[in-house]
């Protein structure tokens, strides 16, 4: 009996590996690079430009069809491009009736995104709170790092120990406001490189979102006002000089806010079907629009909107993916489903599992039925063999592999 | 009679135990020294910002401990039996065959466990010595699917040397490294497979009692 | 008297090659049974069988009633078995190996190990593995005296071990023997020691056996005769009178189980009269190499 169990584990193992390794080694051979294609909107003839690329050549095309070259893209999009116009002395005085100049043309330049590997990310829940107003120009990293318990802690990185001066002073400004401790999500930019600091935005336990920074040593604390009903699930805070949002939520639903300067009204991006887990998120920002970008391995929607968020125009793309292509139908019918223990990010590891479908099954009840003959061929009855034929049918090639190699043990001699 | 199976077992394996106990006890003082003079060269608060915002992984020296004690042991303690079928002798004593074979493996087991609990312990204190309690779990959970690949080692590498058949050898190495490779090659946290990993990775010590059959029965 | 081992029908294959073919034979208790054969017969084979250490490819061992492969723990301890070689855990010294081995056997007796111990040149804590072959063969012998079992199985004892060691050996088994219903299944290619040791013998060549019976009556009907034939270029076969012969031009000798009158009654039917059949006394080295042939 321990041996038959010993046996199982061992045909188990060789399958869990194999759903795993072979998959892996078949993708590698057969998988097609695709290229996400990159969708622009020009503030110029106010049509949307997608990249292509023909062989090792970079090209652009339009709705109609219509083919631009690099040097014709870049001047259909001057805002992107300004600094290369300016270095070739193209870049035109005027747009749309506002004159260009590079100061508002970087100022209103923004740049925001959030990978699908991002969204699972659990950082080391450890933050260093910036001196937002340190009369400096640069910022300087703190020599202390924070975390909201019970309390708000603030970790002394000399000695590590808490500094309890700065942590009373702090936990007395979040009370103050009626923040219930712990925080649940804690988000900001700790990068010390950015141009100014809006410290963090925190969901205490009650849902309710707070806006933390410190200003000359003292904590301010603000309750943003966003309502608890909000099921927040990704924030993003980024500072940009524009000082037009503090950065963007996601919730639940799957709908995008941003946060504005404007007493922390959130602003809805216009998305439908926002899937976080499946679909990069990004905006492009100029004087005149916003281009947002939901692109998966298989799609891109970019919709792009005014200054005040109104739609003005959409553009959908859809390719196939691999397993869309006869690599992967290929794959889909030999293998019932793969495994992947995949780093869906620097931080974080779990396993994805594939199930192929149904087309797979007809090749496993082929190879049942063979190892049924394999079976009767080394006299091992059906009352012994049953167990084999059952992984065969469930894990089909894999199983197979398993079973051939690992004979069945006659226990009887 | 466990006990005395504890003594046989324990005359092969102390010299790899305490070779192996030795090198995790050198590397991990690598590890603070490397700790020491990294806060000292760069400065706490930037060896902070290094751990804590970028994951700088300062104790990946111990990765590969665990896999190296798991496969020394299993060498040290099965390769004698195998040596002119000493196994026989073994299979031989009056008890149970599986349930001396579990008790010899749960020696080696328990002396892994015993060395991983230390490393861990030590780990833990050198990172909470340095660093707040974040950066110890941090530690402490990515350091955790090594130790369970330090046993899965172990367990394999016994099951493969206690294989009479080469081919049969040949086609579980294969396998035991890919299985292998899950738990040892990332240097992330997994914050939800350790039930998976625990449960798989002890699950690979009945491995053993079925080359041990092939051995018993000359098959 | 009751079977301590009975062997069933026993046939078994390496591969594609046959050992041996429906194998049959038991062991009495209180009697020392030899399985003698030349080197590649299947001693070891059968050993290995008998201790549940090979699955035969059909047929079926039973020592003490049980089946061999599936022994109890109450039945192991009453069998001791020296593995071919001597094999013992040469990581071990001999004081080591005594205290892991007494954990296991209830009648376990540490004097007879340590007499035997005190007449080798090695201290108590010198590890087997640095002892020479003669030493550990005591080594490996002590330990089964002390372990005291009721069936004793000596895989080719005589391996590596010079004369002194051999008779040294088989004297302690002799003491051994003496004690009460004691059975010993031993298997050597060295014939000449166990003369005076056997109770019965086996005598095995590939695929068959050759004899069965208890080693006085083998030695007592088993017979050599020479003598010299007028026509050198008469065929000689073995059949039912004749075991084996070697032939030199017109010089014969016959190895037979029959007496001397029915073997000169089958030479007269060969034409062959007017020979002088002498009979040669035999060892029991001699009888076994007749019956074995040199080859």
């Amino acid at each position: 009996m321990l041996i038959k169990i010993s046996r199982i584990v061992c045909l188990l193992l060789i399958v869990f590996v194999a759903s795993i390794y072979i998959p892996k080694y078949y993708w590698l051979k057969f998988e097609k690079n695709i290229r996400r294609p990159m969708v622009y909107y020009s503030p110029v003839n106010h049509e949307f430009l997608i990249s292509k690329l023909a062989g090792k050549e970079m090209f652009y095309v339009d709705r109609k069809g219509n083919k631009y070259d690099r040097d014709q893209f870049e001047n259909l999009t001057p805002l992107l491009n300004y600094r290369q116009l300016i270095s070739v002395g193209k870049l035109p005085d005027s747009l749309n009736g506002v004159a260009l100049n590079i100061e508002s043309i970087r100022l209103n330049n923004i740049m925001l995104r959030v990978t699908t590997d991002e969204i699972d990310v659990k950082p080391i829940q450890l933050f260093p709170l910036f001196e937002s107003r340190s009369g400096r120009v640069r910022l300087e990293m703190p020599d202390d790092y924070f975390r909201i318990t019970d309390r708000f802690e603030f970790l002394d990185c000399q000695t590590n120990s808490i500094n309890q001066d700065k942590t009373n002073l702090f936990t007395d400004a979040l009370s103050k406001e009626k923040f219930s401790f712990p925080a649940k999500m804690i988000s900001g930019n700790p990068n010390y490189k950015k141009p100014f600091d809006e410290g963090y935005f925190v969901l205490d336990s009650k849902n309710k979102l707070y806006h933390i920074k410190m200003v000359k040593g003292k904590p301010l604390c603000v309750f943003t006002n966003i309502p608890d009903s909000l099921d927040i699930v990704y924030m993003n805070i980024n500072e940009t000089p524009l000082r037009e949002f503090y950065g963007f939520l996601f919730t639940k639903q799957g709908e995008a806010y941003l946060i504005s300067y404007d007493n922390y009204k959130l602003i809805k991006l216009p998305l439908d079907n926002f899937d976080m887990q499946k679909e990069n998120f990004s905006v492009i920002g100029d004087m005149f629009y916003r281009t947002i970008s939901l692109t998966s391995a298989k799609s891109i929607r970019t919709i792009v909107t005014d200054r005040n968020y109104r739609v003005v125009d959409r553009y959908e793309d859809f390719w196939p993916g691999n397993y869309e292509m006869p690599a992967g139908a290929v794959a889909a019918t030999i293998f019932p489903f793969a495994l992947r223990l995949g780093d869906a990010s620097s931080s974080f590891s779990n396993f994805y599992f594939r199930f192929s479908g149904i087309q797979s099954l007809l090749i496993s009840i082929v190879l049942t039925i063979l190892t049924y003959l394999i079976l009767r061929n080394r006299k091992i009855s059906f009352k012994k063999g049953w167990f084999d034929l059952i992984i065969v049918l469930c894990t089909g090639i894999f199983g197979f592999i398993a079973v051939l190699l690992v004979k069945n043990i006659d226990n009887n001699n | 009679m466990y006990n005395a199976l504890i003594y046989k077992e324990w005359l092969k394996i102390r010299w790899a135990f305490w070779g192996m106990t030795l090198l995790s006890l050198l590397i991990l003082t690598y590890v603070l020294l490397n700790i020491a003079y990294g806060m000292e060269s760069v400065g706490p608060k930037n060896f902070w910002g290094f751990v804590i915002l970028m994951n700088y992984p300062f104790f990946t020296d111990i990765q590969y401990i665990p896999v190296l004690a798991g496969i020394v042991l299993a060498f040290a303690q099965f390769s004698p039996e195998m040596n002119s079928s000493r196994l026989k002798l073994t299979m031989h004593l009056p008890a149970k065959e599986n349930t001396l074979l579990f008790q010899m493996i749960s020696i080696g087991f328990f002396l892994l466990l015993g060395l991983f609990i230390l490393i861990s312990v030590l780990v833990g204190t050198i990172s909470g010595f340095y660093f707040p309690k974040e950066v110890v779990s941090f530690v402490l959970n990515t350091s955790f699917s090594w130790s369970i690949g330090g046993l899965v080692a172990y367990f394999l590498s016994a099951a493969i040397i206690i294989e009479p058949v080469w081919s049969r050898r040949l086609v579980l190495i294969p396998f035991s490294l890919g299985f292998l490779d899950l738990f040892i090659s990332t240097g992330n946290p997994h914050y939800q497979l350790e039930v998976f990993f625990l449960f798989s990775g002890l699950l690979t010590s009945v491995l053993i009692l079925l080359p041990a059959y092939h051995f018993k029965r000359g098959i | 008297m009751e079977n301590v081992v009975e062997v069933k029908n026993l046939t078994h294959y390496y591969g594609k090659k046959l050992v041996f073919e429906n194998f049959n034979f038991e062991i009495k208790s209180g009697r020392i049974f030899g399985l003698l054969g030349k080197n590649g017969t299947g001693k070891t084979t059968t050993i290995n069988i008998l201790n549940g250490f090979l699955k035969p490819t059909s047929g079926n061992c039973l020592m003490f009633g049980e089946n061999s492969y599936k022994l109890s723990p109450q039945t192991k301890a009453k069998v001791g078995f020296l593995i071919e070689g001597h094999i013992q855990y040469s990581f071990m010294s001999i004081k080591q190996i005594e205290k892991f081995y007494s954990a296991f056997y209830p009648k376990w007796k540490k004097e007879p190990y340590y007499e035997l111990m005190s007449k080798l040149a090695v201290t108590e804590d010198q590890k087997l593995s640095k002892m020479s072959c003669g030493q550990r063969s005591q080594v490996a012998l002590g330990l089964l005296l002390a372990q005291d079992p009721d069936l004793l199985i000596l895989d080719d004892y005589s391996m590596g071990l010079d004369a002194g060691y051999r008779r040294l050996f088989l004297d302690y088994l002799i003491e051994y023997a003496k004690a009460e219903s004691k059975t010993i299944f031993i298997t050597s290619h060295i014939i000449q020691d166990l003369e005076n040791f056997l109770d019965d013998c086996l005598i095995i060549d590939y695929k068959s056996v050759l004899v069965a019976m208890p080693i006085r009556e083998f030695q007592k009907t088993f017979k050599q005769f020479r003598f010299t034939v007028p026509n050198p270029e008469v065929m000689f076969i073995k059949n039912g009178i004749i075991k084996n012969f070697e032939k030199l031009k017109d010089k014969v000798t016959v190895y037979t189980f029959a007496e001397k009158i029915d073997l000169v009654a089958y030479l007269n039917s060969l034409n062959i009269n007017n020979s002088a059949v002498e009979e040669i006394p035999m060892s029991l080295e001699d009888a076994f190499i007749g019956i074995t042939g040199k080859y």
